[in-house]
């Protein structure tokens, strides 16, 4: 029943995205058989090989056939995600008067079940995981409508056997999900849909002389403007996924309480993270030449040095790469190095870090220390925004440049008004209450708290105001904006 | 032969487990029916936050909430007008009434689907004698796709006096041919005052409430929440006199769709309807200013051509009265169309001009019914537009010669 509403669902985005996904779940699929097969039959090989040489023979052909395999489903996946999201792009940068198109709109939900089916494929090629014989239910681990438009990117162990389980209602369970959904569309519907028209009126025509406090509130909104809309959506799908006894992984974790950028990539789009981790980092920071380059630099310029440069160098990697895969755009690009570049550099000058507190007699579990370290990152990830939101390298140098030496403080309101606050007052001011909310709700999260189990445990007059605010506020979003698009079904 | 101390045991073993199973065997219970009782009650809080928020919000005296309830009033109607805002701006019953000697009452409303206006029309047939039933024909209801969503104020005022069943009925064709479950405005029925809310701001939410409360009419709370507009009466309002509109470019406003089959199946099937009923439909192509005509010139006559057709193959009647000779709709100067007086905005009639109109509706009427043949009684789009243009020129010519002097 899963498996025919997902494809019901999917078959609304038209027949050239169900094309797409039935190639990426059928070579995924017969690519984990064949590890399958390989593997069964190497080792009947084994069993009959006369000498110890001949098993190491038998091994390195399984190894290469399987290799192959992997190579080719590797391409055939990522070439289709890399032909429908950058082709356009890349032809327009190397022949900008071309006007070849690919004629594709980008398939739905297309990054998410490539890297959901590729992380299948690696931990089957691993032996992590047993390869699912049935196709049916290897189409729905692919197909599970809750997560297609924008995540988690979810791993087969942890989600294919629940999908394929029996659940029974679980009352509880229900309501706790019913609470996340609300939550998340509260969210999404009542901040991040009304906060969006003032990023995009301070930002999508940027006179040279606008002030640098213009660009900062732009930025902060928009900050709050993405993480309601991805967490938001994000909330609303775990809590659906609920409904049917199926719990995914979590993907936000109160972000904006990092105390680190690393650590904000911990809590930010986390399946994310992970998958680049574990597919990317680890393989790339565990190859022959970067364990070679280890020990060289180790040798020649310490152990800090030797152990820390690798992995920033690979971090750099996996960032460039987590740029490239928002879009082929250089602020996406610009962004993602940032963001690589922050940690890697901070990773580099930990022991610097360590000499200063020690100097200083720095208390480290001081709550000041901790609320320090979460602005400091907080205005870090805001600068990375810059890049992410300001489209054009002019674009970013005036804003940058405007935040420095033009902030005019006094300027802001009235630019502000002019731009949105006039005509939009009243949705602003929606949005306002529900901001505050969300703070109150993560800094009770990030405290330890069961919010929703304290929710559901509230007396029951209280929880139905708390539930009829809740909707009230989500009806009267719709008087502004009848629902938007979520942000992250566009990569 | 096993002793009694071998047998005990597992007596004495399952006595703890069974005090323990009964320890939480009450505490889930308790819990069920907790969960039990206290969801109606959470429910109950739910649905009155959301009336709070429709009292709230939603406007006292809208325009569709004040015809229906002027409407419920009527007794021995036995003519009305249903259309858009151009019919609920354009046509008044009492000139009417008046010109024909009818009983006649205005049911046109601001974005009236045709959907709408068969239901308005079968309400009417089926409580009153009705005899004739003018639809004033607006193009804009008759192109592009058909959008329908159950929160619409047209259908949320006019089922407050009805059943359950009448409401699943009248839903179930308005929503037939549109995939509105697609669109998020599906939701608007669970929040009505998305679709209708109060329109001076937060700030105006007080009086709103008060209007409400303390007994003032709904033709009040319209005129309040429409600044510069008058209810007339019997479903009729404007605004004043001289009142200034919008006049943005027509096409810019809105650009050329083709028409819509489901929207024209709406039109055929109240002709139909009427036909059975052995009532007169009577169409009548709402007058625009000629500026407004003249951007059309690609494809009025076709679009009128196409409706006209529909109409009367399916025994109504219809009349571009955009088209009209001074003789079926005079004006107190020049053509209809060019008497800027008559016009509020690009495709509204202002006081005087719905009074004009409605009076030559009327004699157009008492001549029909006389039996009067008046095919040759309307132009061509070509020919309107060139004598239109000629009575500018000679305007023009006039003034520069008089500035002249």
């Amino acid at each position: 029943m899963l498996l025919a509403a997902s494809l019901v669902f999917y078959s609304f985005t038209g027949w050239v995205g169900c094309i797409f996904m039935g190639v990426t779940a059928l070579s995924t699929w017969l690519a984990g058989l064949s590890f399958a097969r390989l593997d069964a039959k190497r080792k009947a090989d084994a069993k009959k090989a006369s000498s110890r040489d001949e098993k190491k023979a038998i091994k390195k052909r399984c190894v290469f056939h399987k290799r192959i395999v992997l190579a080719l489903v590797l391409l055939v996946n990522l070439g289709m995600l890399a032909y429908v999201k950058y082709a356009n792009g890349l032809v327009s940068l190397i022949a900008p008067g071309s006007n070849w198109k690919t004629g594709l709109l980008l398939p739905l939900g297309i990054s998410f079940y490539t890297f959901q089916s590729i992380s299948y494929v690696i931990d089957t090629y691993n032996s992590k995981s047993k390869p699912q014989g049935n196709f049916f239910k290897h189409l729905l681990f692919v197909s599970y409508f809750p997560q297609l438009t924008q995540g988690p990117i979810n791993r087969y162990d942890a989600l294919g056997e629940q999908l394929c389980a029996r659940h029974s209602f679980d009352w509880q369970q229900a309501r706790g999900a019913l609470v996340q959904i609300g939550y998340g569309a509260l969210k999404k519907y009542v901040v991040a849909d009304m906060l969006v028209e003032a990023v995009d009126a301070i930002f999508n025509n940027i006179q040279p002389d606008i002030p640098g406090s213009l660009v900062v509130l732009g930025v902060l909104l928009y900050g709050i403007y993405q993480y309601a809309d991805f967490s938001g959506g994000i909330d609303m799908v775990l809590g659906f996924s609920r409904l049917f006894g199926i719990n995914m992984a979590e993907n936000f974790r109160q972000p904006y309480f990092a105390v680190s950028l690393g650590d904000f990539w911990r809590r930010w789009h986390i399946s994310l993270g992970a998958w680049m981790r574990d597919y990317v980092f680890y393989p790339l920071a565990l190859t022959s030449l970067m364990k070679r380059w280890t020990k060289w630099l180790t040798t020649h310029l310490g152990r800090h040095i030797g152990r820390t440069l690798p992995a920033c160098v690979a971090n750099i990697v996996v960032f460039f790469l987590v740029g490239l895969w928002h879009g082929a755009d250089s602020h996406f690009i610009l962004w993602g190095l940032y963001n690589g570049i922050v940690i890697a550099a901070s990773d580099l000058l930990a022991p610097l870090w360590e000499r200063l507190n020690t100097r200083f007699h720095t208390d480290m579990q001081h709550p000041l220390h901790h609320v320090g370290a979460i602005l400091r990152t907080f205005v870090i990830v805001n600068i990375g925004w810059y890049f992410d939101r300001i489209e054009g390298v002019g674009n970013l140098a005036t804003c940058f440049g405007n935040t420095l030496f033009n902030f005019a403080p006094g300027r802001l309101l009235p630019e502000f008004k002019a731009v949105f606050l006039s005509a939009n007052a009243a949705q602003f001011a929606l949005s306002l209450l529900p901001v505050l909310l969300i703070f109150y709700v993560s800094l009770r999260k990030e405290r330890g708290h069961d919010v929703e189990g304290e929710v559901l445990a509230l007396h029951p007059v209280l929880r139905g105001l708390l539930y009829g605010v809740v909707i009230v506020l989500i009806g009267t979003s719709f008087m502004y904006v009848s629902g938007g698009g979520f942000m992250y079904a566009n990569f | 032969m096993p002793t009694s101390d071998e047998l005990t045991p597992h007596t004495e073993g399952a006595a703890p487990e069974t005090a323990s199973q009964n320890a939480s065997a009450p505490k889930k219970s308790n819990r069920v029916l907790r969960a039990i009782l206290s969801a109606p009650v959470i429910l109950v809080i739910i649905y009155a936050c959301i009336q709070a928020a429709a009292f709230a919000l939603m406007p006292y005296g809208s325009k569709s909430e004040l015809m229906w309830h002027d409407y419920r009033e009527q007794t021995d109607l036995d003519t009305i007008a249903i259309g858009s805002s151009q019919v609920g701006r354009g046509f008044n019953p009492l000139v009417f009434d008046e010109v024909c000697q009818a009983s006649s009452f205005c049911m046109g409303t601001p974005e009236q689907e045709p959907s709408e206006s068969f239901i308005a029309l079968r309400e009417a047939a089926e409580n009153h004698n009705i005899k004739r039933v003018i639809y004033g024909m607006d193009f804009l209801k008759f192109q592009g796709p058909y959008q329908m969503h159950p929160g619409r104020p047209f259908l949320v005022e006019k089922w407050k006096n009805d059943s359950v069943f009448e409401r699943f009925g009248e839903l179930s064709y308005v929503l037939s041919g549109c995939d509105w479950m697609m669109y998020s405005r599906s939701l608007t029925w669970l929040f009505p005052w998305v679709e209708q809310h109060i329109s001076h701001g937060a700030s105006s939410i007080p009086t709103n409430i008060r209007m409400r409360l303390d007994g003032t009419t709904l033709a009040e709370g319209a005129e309040y929440n429409e600044p510069g507009w008058h209810y007339v009466g019997k479903g009729y309002g404007n605004f004043e006199q001289g009142a200034q509109g919008d006049w943005r470019d027509y096409n810019s406003l809105n650009p050329y769709m083709p028409l819509n089959s489901r929207r024209i199946k709406f039109l055929t099937d109240m002709a139909d309807y009427c036909a059975e009923h052995d009532i007169e439909f009577i169409v009548v192509v709402m007058p625009l200013p000629s500026r407004s005509l003249s951007s059309m010139r690609d494809y009025y006559q076709a679009r009128t051509d196409s409706l006209s057709d529909a109409v009367t193959s399916h025994g109504g009647q219809y009349f571009d009265m955009n088209l009209g000779t001074s003789d079926v709709i005079p004006s107190s100067q020049g053509m209809f169309s060019t008497n800027v007086d008559y016009f509020m905005d690009i495709q509204h009639l202002s006081m005087d001009g719905a009074d004009a109109f409605t009076s030559a509706v009327g004699n157009l009427v008492k001549r029909l019914e006389a039996g009067e043949d008046l095919s040759d009684q309307f132009m061509t789009y070509d020919e309107a537009i060139t004598l239109m243009e000629a009575e500018r020129a000679a305007r023009v010519a006039a003034e520069s010669g008089q500035s002249s002097q």
